[in-house]
């Protein structure tokens, strides 16, 4: 029993990282189409950039989370400004690649400046736990994890679906040219887009490198986080929100259970399996918008 | 394709003909004459290179049938050459002769490439890549945890008909022959009706179907040969190795394979021979250059030859997606253009 | 008022698509462009709202001028900031968002607060919309669909409209339905349109001045009522001929010379 609850809390918490590294990544593919599978170097590349400010170069913890989250704004915007631009209207695979490349790209740049050890996170939440009687407990960090990631998805959703720019975003989506025609500054939304996206991506990076440590393998947490969209639907919100943490219970629910079975590793597999599941079954997501697409 | 004036088709046959010059047929010569005396010009060395390259380009043809041609995004492609590889390796162990071991490989690739590629009939574009993708892992858990992956097989010494493949050089000559005959069966593909129907599919897939095309059949298909090839191909890389393991077909391959067909060129064959050479030439560049990185950055230095070679491929990528994304048979018919219609631009 | 100055226009760097093309659009003035496909009508009106670019055109000669500013080098999104808005052949319609949000992303544009009573005019205008306005956009039928981008443009409180073949794919009883509402809009608020058609018929009618467009070149302009009575309009747009004459290919040939004025 306990084991249950130990796997739902740190499930709970770890999908919520994952849900929130998602919703970075689907804003893009909302509002360019553009896929960024360098969504994972990014996360990575946050936590390291916190290292650097706050470890290498002493500064103190608030001032090294904000400049390793503009840093983030900073790539975000560089990304949309010199990359981007070329990428629209090319074919999906070219959009692919470029990210996959430029991801891979980053992997060299990380292993030259940090190396290829695990380094540990200077620590950002306090030591302890809350007990719930016998059942359960939960760490600060976990709980921490859950909470931030509980009200970003608030502002975010907030902005996306109340003011202009999120309706700008979703036309920008649906039809770039058009959106164009219509006045919308195209430019503008890719530039918020990216900027978002970066910016969660590296704030999801520095919370995860806290419990699981700084190395480029935390990485392939951003294939977690698109598998986490793809299984929620590429196009929603509630999707992801929804998704990321049952994903994240299930993760670990496999890992405990089934674990012992296979002799290791289920964990990174798990979601995949999912994954393939969903796509079979129901292929733009539990809840995604269909193609809608007339010859 | 540009015939000089005065040729003309008058049947099908002749129309598509892979040799329609006699120009063409003195190139091919000396083309093929090249592909086996290459390793004698150039320094030893190299020659992990040039083997490299031959069986990286077996795997992309197979990649450009599904992906170039067919118009289905692969993530995976490198997970179904460690099918064929390890497939292979206990086959070779248990005595099989070479050739039926080959075939074995292949069949095997394609068969698990099939199986992984039934989410193609229902997905399409970045969903059906990201699925591909979760095949690589899937494939390569079941690997390690059921075969015996990450030690992985040893390969025993091959010999055909008493031919031994026992020095780096005949290995060479079992892996060009091998890619040559594949090179050819791919251009064969791609001149038939399974070709057209691939094409038909890539652009749009729903209208083919509506034309009569088995789209269904033809998706399959696709995965079918491509990974079949890539099933070829790995165990080409494990005979060369002389093992077979996990860790010799990691997941940023895939990467770069797909990376070599859009250097090369997606839609033909040629791009995959062009951006195979030049993807893997960057990086012997990159080996070569890692120790001057390794005097600019003493602090790092054990981690340059591992790193460089990585920067200068991801560079050479970004920059080519970037500024040239129909590949270097493109920048090279516009060449030949520019010359043939000499003074004019066009 | 719109003013095209022997506009030259280039796809690729290669492919010449209008060969130095003058236009006027007086303000309120409604003005129909015809001409068979492939003339260079769609390209004209890309030039003029900035969207050549996307598709690597670019003006390479001449100039676009609006109420006396060059309009020719400026984004989609100055240009429709300046008052031009384009309303794009086939639609182009935000198909997951609802009819109305369709309608609201035209107003973007000009963010103040307005919006309320601008969509109420929207929908005066296309009473069928208020019915259909929380369907998802995707599923309208054509006609609802151009209504809602006509709506859309609306909404960004244009001077003028770039209209590319609205009839396209309707039934000619919804045709003259969204042609008397265009006229509406053109004479309640003195909104300059430029309409693209291939329906010579129904353009003539409904337009005050016509251009005809043949291989990217202006080869006929006038009032409406004059191009209508023209007897190789009569003949090429609109589908008359002469009754008793019997066609031989000579006379084909014949009109094809005549017509190599320019």
């Amino acid at each position: 029993m306990e084991k249950l609850a130990s796997c739902l809390v740190v499930g709970l918490s770890t999908g919520c990282i994952y849900s929130l590294v998602a919703i970075g990544f689907v804003l893009i593919y909302k509002s360019s189409g553009v896929l960024n599978f360098a969504q994972g170097a990014i996360l990575i590349l946050g936590a390291y950039i916190f290292y650097s400010f706050s470890v290498q170069l002493g500064l103190p913890m608030p001032l090294a989370i904000f400049l390793a989250l503009v840093f983030g704004a900073l790539l975000g915007y560089g990304l949309e400004r010199f990359i981007l631009d070329r990428l629209i209207g090319q074919p999906v695979l070219a959009i692919i690649l470029l990210t996959l490349a430029f991801s891979e790209l980053l992997k060299g740049t990380m292993y030259l400046a940090w190396g290829t050890d695990l380094i540990s996170a200077p620590r950002l939440f306090p030591q302890g736990n809350i007990n719930f009687g016998n059942l359960a407990t939960i760490d600060y960090s976990q709980l921490a994890f859950i909470i931030i990631t509980f009200v970003l998805v608030v502002l975010f959703a907030v902005f996306y679906n109340k003011t202009k720019i999120g309706l700008a975003m979703k036309a920008t989506a649906d039809d770039t040219i058009a959106a164009a025609n219509v006045g919308i500054k195209v430019r503008k939304v890719f530039a918020v887009t990216w900027i978002i996206s970066c910016i969660t991506a590296a704030a999801g990076g520095i919370l995860v490198t806290n419990v699981m440590g700084i190395h480029y393998n935390v990485a392939e947490i951003g294939f977690k986080a698109m598998a986490v969209a793809l299984v929620g639907g590429l196009e929603s919100l509630t999707g992801i929100i929804v998704i990321g943490p049952i994903l994240g219970i299930v993760e670990f629910l496999a890992a405990a259970y089934l674990d012992p079975l296979v002799g290791g590793g289920m964990r990174d597999l798990a979601p995949f399996i999912i994954l393939l599941i969903v796509l079979i079954v129901r292929p733009y997501g539990v809840f995604g918008w269909e193609r809608i697409e007339r010859i | 394709m540009w015939r000089p004036s005065g040729l003309f088709h008058i049947n099908y046959r002749q129309e598509i003909a892979f040799i329609q010059t006699p120009a063409q047929w003195v190139w091919l010569v000396i083309g093929l004459i090249l592909a086996y005396t290459l390793p004698l010009f150039m320094p030893m060395i190299l020659w992990d290179y040039l083997i490299k390259s031959w069986v990286t380009i077996a795997a992309v043809l197979g990649l450009s049938i599904l992906t170039g041609i067919c118009g289905q995004i692969s993530l995976g492609h490198t997970a179904f050459m460690a099918v064929g590889a390890f497939v292979g390796a206990i086959l070779l162990d248990h005595g099989v002769p070479l050739i039926p071991a080959l075939i074995a490989a292949g069949l095997a690739g394609g068969l698990v490439g099939l199986i992984f590629g039934l989410p193609a009939l229902r997905i399409k574009g970045f969903y059906l890549a990201f699925a591909t993708l979760a095949a690589f892992y899937i494939i390569e858990f079941a690997l390690i945890h059921y075969f015996g992956g990450e030690v992985g097989h040893a390969v025993p010494p091959t010999n055909m008909f008493g031919f031994n493949f026992d020095s780096d050089l005949r290995i060479y000559y079992l892996v060009v022959s091998v890619t040559l005959l594949l090179t050819y069966c791919s251009k064969n593909i791609t001149r038939s009706k399974w070709g057209r129907a691939f094409v038909a599919i890539r652009d749009h897939d729903i209208a083919a179907n509506t034309l009569g095309v088995n789209i269904y059949f033809y998706k399959l298909m696709a995965f079918f040969i491509g990974c079949f090839y890539a099933g070829v191909s790995g165990l080409l890389l494990s005979i060369y190795m002389g093992w077979a393991s996990v860790d010799h077909y990691p997941l940023s391959n895939c990467i770069w394979y797909l990376g070599m067909l859009i250097v090369g060129g997606m839609h033909n064959i040629s791009g995959a021979y062009l951006g195979v050479f030049f993807i893997l030439g960057i990086e012997q560049i990159g080996i070569a250059m890692a120790p001057v990185f390794a005097e600019w950055f003493p602090a790092k230095a054990g981690s340059m030859i591992g790193t460089v070679p990585i920067l200068f491929v991801g560079l050479t990528l970004v920059l080519f997606i970037l500024f040239e994304p129909r590949g270097l048979v493109h920048r090279w018919e516009i060449i030949k253009t520019s010359f043939r219609l000499f003074p004019f631009s066009h | 008022m719109l003013n095209l100055v022997n506009v030259e226009v280039k796809y690729h760097e290669v492919i010449l698509v209008l060969r130095g093309v003058s236009l006027q659009v007086e303000k309120g003035q409604m003005v129909s462009l015809l001409g068979a496909n492939g003339a260079g009508k769609t390209t004209l009106l890309k030039a003029v709202s900035g969207i050549l670019i996307p598709e690597d055109g670019r003006v390479t000669d001449g100039y676009i001028e609006f109420e006396g500013r060059r309009i020719d080098r400026l984004e989609p999104f100055d240009v429709a900031e300046a008052g031009i808005l384009q309303v794009m052949e086939g639609r182009r319609i935000f198909e997951h968002l609802t009819a109305e949000e369709n309608l609201l992303t035209g107003a973007i544009l000009h963010g103040n607060g307005r919006t309320k009573q601008d969509l109420e005019k929207v929908y005066a205008y296309f009473p069928k919309l208020l019915q259909v306005r929380k369907r998802t956009a995707g599923y309208l039928s054509g006609g609802e669909q151009q209504m809602v981008v006509i709506g859309r443009a609306l909404m960004g409180r244009p001077q003028m409209l770039l209209l590319d073949e609205p009839s396209l794919g309707l039934a000619p009883i919804l045709i003259r339905e969204i042609f008397d509402i265009l006229r509406n809009i053109n004479r309640d608020n003195r909104i300059g349109m430029l309409v693209v058609e291939q329906n010579a018929k129904i353009a003539l009618e409904r337009t005050q001045y016509g251009y005809v467009m043949e291989n990217g070149r202006i080869v006929l302009d006038g009032p409406a009522e004059r191009l209508k009575e023209n007897e190789d309009i009569k003949e090429f747009y609109l589908g008359y001929a002469e009754k008793e004459k019997k066609r031989s290919y000579r006379d084909f040939k014949h009109y094809s010379r005549r017509k190599r004025w320019l």
